[in-house]
């Protein structure tokens, strides 16, 4: 990750909304999101006056070059990160006034993450990966069994259920950390290069999967670098150095 | 041989590109070899060295075996057997009998006892020792009322003579009679019994019909040359049952109990310094079991270095070399370190070994034992090196040369460290046991009722001189001043007197019951131990009266007071009240009370048949002074020294000591070894910790991106921390298993240093489990934090 400092930010501004202001229908808004590292008496920024809104039910495409910040900003909207400032609303819920508990159980009820790799549990067969996530909300054992059930059958892998990740080809395990990311019907999805790993074939599938959940209601935000990709989704932001440079 | 140096010079130079590594290993190493080698010091000086006599292998104490009688099978020895074994049997070049003696120097300020040995004139000679000056003892000093001679110890003569050649032909007053010094013994030399003696002189015993049941001294023999232990032992059975056709009144039943001298001297320590060695040996393993994992998780690092010395046509023994090589220097150093570490521990050990540990002079650091830490040092260079050297060689290095590659050991390496942990679990758990039940022997033994109240009193012996006290009358008046005189120093609440007091020796006599046949031989006599006390000191050490009556001070009638165990032994279902029993001399005592047992030889005492008669029936020579005092009875010694010169300027107070000390000497050993072997838990606890932690903070920097990944999906922090708490709850639970049942096994051997706990002593094995839960969880906290804290954006990002 390369940082840059203050001196070199581009002249593009960005657009400036009040929190009062925030989109109807709102899923996300972030305001005046910076996150920053400090070197001695210097700060690097990498991400800088972020303001954005996303609505319930988008396919919101994150592009930019290696360095933009595009997954720093993906993981704040997960919620993994919470070392930056300014404002940011989800389902018009304060996130920057959450504590660590209360954005756990957010994150927990309404987000999905798909990594780019994968990230499936060695240890764990298909079966136990997708049963994790539902461990972890305190689901009953007899409830999470018809729900990991469902999906297999949704995503049509009961076949795999009982493999383990590394007996399964790349597409297949994309497949899987798909399925582990909806199974607990969250209402966003955040997906890091999903398809960075994949044959382009593999990567349709997965494109063409992400489409079908959108149509189903699900948000979508991921972070790609092809332009075939950002194609599924309504609308792409673009990120340099940090900044919003184009929408 | 180039590579050899070219390896060693490689290993140097990694080493000190990791300086905390090495101090660690290092100094964990420098501790463990330390700790061994010190007790490895203590155990080769006291058990393995040869004892400091000639040909030593061949010394026996020779005893008289009474388990025909059901009796113990090392019965002390008198005159008879002298006479018996030195003359009339064929398997000894010599025999010398020795008893122990209290030799009082007049001359200074105060008079001074001395610990001392009487010995039949072959002593030296059997020992095969030579005095450093003048000449040892003559047949013509041994016999009765030959002019009196004595042998000074090199200490006394250094002391009380200036180390002054000219001391022979010199005549001094020892316990009231002259004495002419014809000899002094180098300082090398070690008693027999009196394992501190400083003078010896001739019993002059007359051999010539002596008494057949006297029992008053130690024998010693020298095996004839070319004789067996089991020859003797042979020929000493066929010898003791002539001896019971002979003397069929006196020896029915008696047999002749050959020991060799080294096992005597050090059998009663021997169990506890070779469990003290156990222990520190599985400290020493848990250290090397550390280092283990230490380096594990370093060629864990360094697989990629690994891969390209492969890679560059290394084949896996040169691998192995580099690595074995590594290990082997950081031994060395840490033995290095540890053999400094050994020599302060030698000295501290010494100083701290309970009082009567056998031959501690002769513990010391020598080539031996220089020997046994280069041995150690190497054995542990390669348990803890090779391990990992051989997981080092063995591992698929392919993937550490791709792009990416992270550089970790495989499966194996996880596997072999947490095997390591639960080894190293299961010995800690082995030692905590040990420590615990020592532990709780020690506490056992401390709150064992003895059967009287020890606090704030003082005593010390006193002993008339024979010479000069030779009538009872004569014993008996100084023994009435001696009281009197003593009671009345200022601080003292009750003067009282006792010719044995708790922990300090015992005597045991023949007697007869009135109106109940005599026995007719020796092996049918009944027998009793034996105090003359003075009428206070039942009060003065509060034995408790159960029935009747204590005597009075003075009280004319011959009467006595005997525990409930003899009580229960001879009138069971009777009253003893009024009944008469007689001694040597057939005066019949009356019972006039019945009084508490007390547990003369310390709580391990089973509660022996006592009786108790007034010392001016029948003074015995000697007595210790009992004062039962107001206060400090510490406070007291001095004056107790110079009311006893008062009463005769030539008597001196020997071991004047405060009760509470006597007790606390008594139990000085099994604190001791508790002391050791839980310091020594302690230590393999610490190391244990340590170790678990490593592990575990290994375990969770290689499960970074997992815990990430989880905590992405939604994991709870508390979720986290309870996924590696319970991984190491795991291993602890598995180490637990194994230590406990190795436990169960181990601690066997320990059955003989118990006392009020048993081997399989549930409470201790629980304390013990729920101690290393404790640890274990403690020492997973930190990484399971740390896990829980993982940040899923950086770990993720590190793929």
């Amino acid at each position: 990750m390369a940082f840059f400092s203050r001196s070199t930010q581009p002249a593009a501004t960005p657009t400036v909304n009040d929190t009062e202001t925030l989109a109807p229908n709102a899923l996300v808004g972030l305001r005046n999101i910076e996150k920053s590292y400090a070197h001695g008496t210097s700060r690097s920024y990498v991400l800088r006056r972020i303001n954005v809104d996303i609505k319930e039910g988008e396919f919101v495409s994150i592009m930019g070059p290696s360095g933009a910040g595009k997954s720093t900003l993906l993981h704040i909207i997960g919620m993994h990160d919470s070392a930056w400032t300014g404002e940011y609303y989800f389902l018009d819920q304060p996130v920057h006034r959450l504590g660590a508990k209360e954005r756990a159980k957010l994150h927990k009820q309404y987000i999905g993450f798909v990594f780019q790799s994968y990230h499936l549990l060695d240890h764990l067969t298909v079966y136990e990966n997708l049963d994790i996530p539902l461990s972890y909300r305190d689901i009953k054992k007899s409830e999470r069994e018809s729900m990991v059930c469902d999906i297999l059958d949704k995503f049509a892998i009961v076949g795999k259920k009982d493999l383990y990740p590394n007996q399964l080809s790349g597409g297949q395990q994309q497949l899987v950390a798909v399925a582990r990311a909806v199974i607990s019907n969250p209402k966003v999805i955040l997906a890091d290069e999903p398809t960075g790993n994949l044959h382009t074939s593999q990567g349709r599938e997965i494109m063409e999967l992400f489409k079908k959940l959108n149509e189903g209601g699900t948000t979508i935000v991921q972070v790609t670098h092809s332009e075939t990709n950002a194609s599924y989704g309504s609308r792409i932001i673009h990120l340099r150095d940090g900044w919003i440079v184009d929408e | 041989m180039g590579a050899v140096l070219k390896d060693i010079r490689y290993a140097l130079r990694v080493l000190r590109k990791t300086p905390t590594f090495t101090f660690v290993t290092v100094a964990t190493l420098a501790l463990g070899i330390g700790a061994t080698t010190a007790i490895f010091t203590v155990v080769d000086g006291v058990l393995l060295k040869p004892l400091p006599y000639r040909d030593p292998a061949r010394l026996v104490m020779l005893y008289v075996d009474l388990t025909a009688r059901g009796g113990p099978a090392n019965e002390w020895t008198g005159p008879a057997n002298q006479a018996d074994w030195s003359t009339r049997t064929s398997v000894f070049q010599s025999v010398a009998t020795i008893r122990g003696w209290n030799a009082t120097l007049s001359g200074g300020e105060l008079p001074e006892s001395f610990p001392a040995e009487q010995t039949t004139y072959q002593y030296f000679d059997t020992l095969g020792v030579a005095p450093e000056l003048g000449r040892t003892f003559r047949q013509s000093d041994d016999v009765p009322n030959a002019p009196r001679v004595v042998i000074l110890g090199h200490r006394v003569w250094r002391d009380r003579f200036g180390s002054d050649p000219g001391v022979l032909g010199r005549m001094i007053a020892i316990n009231g009679e002259d004495h002419e010094i014809i000899g002094v013994m180098p300082a090398s030399f070690r008693a027999v019994q009196v394992s501190d003696a400083t003078m010896w002189r001739p019993l002059r015993w007359s051999l010539t019909n002596p008494p057949r049941d006297v029992a008053v001294a130690h024998t010693i023999a020298r095996l004839a040359p070319g004789v067996s232990l089991d020859r003797a032992r042979a020929e000493l059975n066929v010898f003791a049952r002539q001896l019971e056709r002979e003397h069929p009144t006196s020896d029915r039943g008696k047999g002749i109990n050959p020991v060799p001298l080294h096992e005597q001297q050090t059998g009663a320590v021997r169990v506890a310094l070779l469990i003290l060695l156990g222990a520190v040996g599985f400290v020493l393993l848990i250290a090397c079991v550390n280092i283990a994992n230490l380096l594990l998780a370093r060629a864990s690092s360094r697989v990629r270095e690994i891969a390209v010395r492969r890679a560059l046509g290394a084949d896996r023994r040169r691998i192995l070399g580099q690595m074995l090589t590594e290990s082997l220097l950081l031994a060395g150093a840490g033995g290095a370190l540890g053999l400094i570490f050994g020599v302060w521990g030698v000295s501290a050990l010494k100083a701290i070994a309970p009082p009567g540990t056998p031959r501690l002079d002769d513990v010391s650091v020598d080539v031996r034992v220089l020997l046994f830490a280069a041995a150690v040092t190497i054995a542990t260079g390669l348990i803890f090196g090779i391990v990992p050297a051989w997981h080092a060689s063995r591992d698929d290095m392919a993937p550490a040369l791709k792009e990416g590659g992270r550089g970790q050991l495989g499966d194996g390496g996880n596997r072999a460290r947490r095997t390591f942990i639960v080894a190293e679990l299961a010995l800690a758990l082995m030692l905590l046991v040990g420590g615990g039940l020592l532990l709780r022997t020690f506490v056992a033994l401390q709150q064992s009722s003895l059967g009287f109240n020890p606090d704030h009193v003082l005593t010390g012996f006193v002993l008339p001189p024979p010479a000069r006290y030779k009538t009872p009358e004569q014993r008996s008046a100084f023994y009435d001043r001696l009281l009197e005189r003593t009671a009345a120093l200022p601080g003292v609440k009750i003067g009282a007197l006792s010719s044995v007091i708790p922990e300090g020796g015992d005597s045991d006599t023949d007697f007869v019951i009135e109106g109940r046949p005599r026995a007719q031989s020796s092996d049918q006599s009944l027998v009793t131990w034996y105090r003359e006390v003075s009428a206070s000191y039942f009060q003065a050490i509060e034995i408790p009266l159960r029935r009747g009556r204590l005597f009075s001070a003075g009280e004319a009638a011959p009467v006595a007071v005997i525990n409930e165990t003899f009580a229960g032994r001879y009138w069971p279902g009777e009253d003893p009240l009024g009944k008469r029993i007689a001694f040597d001399d057939d005066r019949w005592f009356t019972i006039v009370g019945i009084v508490g047992n007390v547990k003369v030889r310390g709580p391990r005492d089973p509660g022996r048949v006592e009786v108790y008669v007034p010392y001016w029936q029948q003074p015995e020579a000697g007595t210790n002074v009992v004062l039962k005092t107001a206060v400090d009875p510490a406070s007291l010694v001095e004056p107790l020294k110079r009311a006893v010169k008062e009463v005769d300027a030539s008597v001196a107070v020997s071991g004047a000591e405060t009760m509470d000390g006597i007790l606390a000497d008594s139990n000085s050993a099994p604190r001791f070894y508790a002391m050791m072997v839980a310091a020594f838990a302690a230590l393999a606890l610490i190391l244990a910790a340590v170790g678990i932690y490593g592990v575990m903070a290994y375990t969770v920097a290689q499960r970074r991106t997992e815990i990430g990944v989880r905590l992405a999906l939604g994991a709870a922090e508390r979720q986290i921390l309870v996924l590696v708490l319970g991984d190491s709850l795991k291993l602890t639970a598995i180490g637990l298993v194994i230590g406990t049942a190795a436990a169960l096994v181990v601690s066997r051997s320990m059955q003989s240093l118990l006392f009020g706990v048993r081997q399989t002593d549930p409470a201790t094995y629980t304390l013990t489990a729920l101690v290393l839960v404790l640890v274990g969880l403690g020492a997973s906290y930190v990484p399971a934090r740390r896990a829980m804290r993982t940040d899923p954006m950086t770990a993720l990002r590190t793929e």
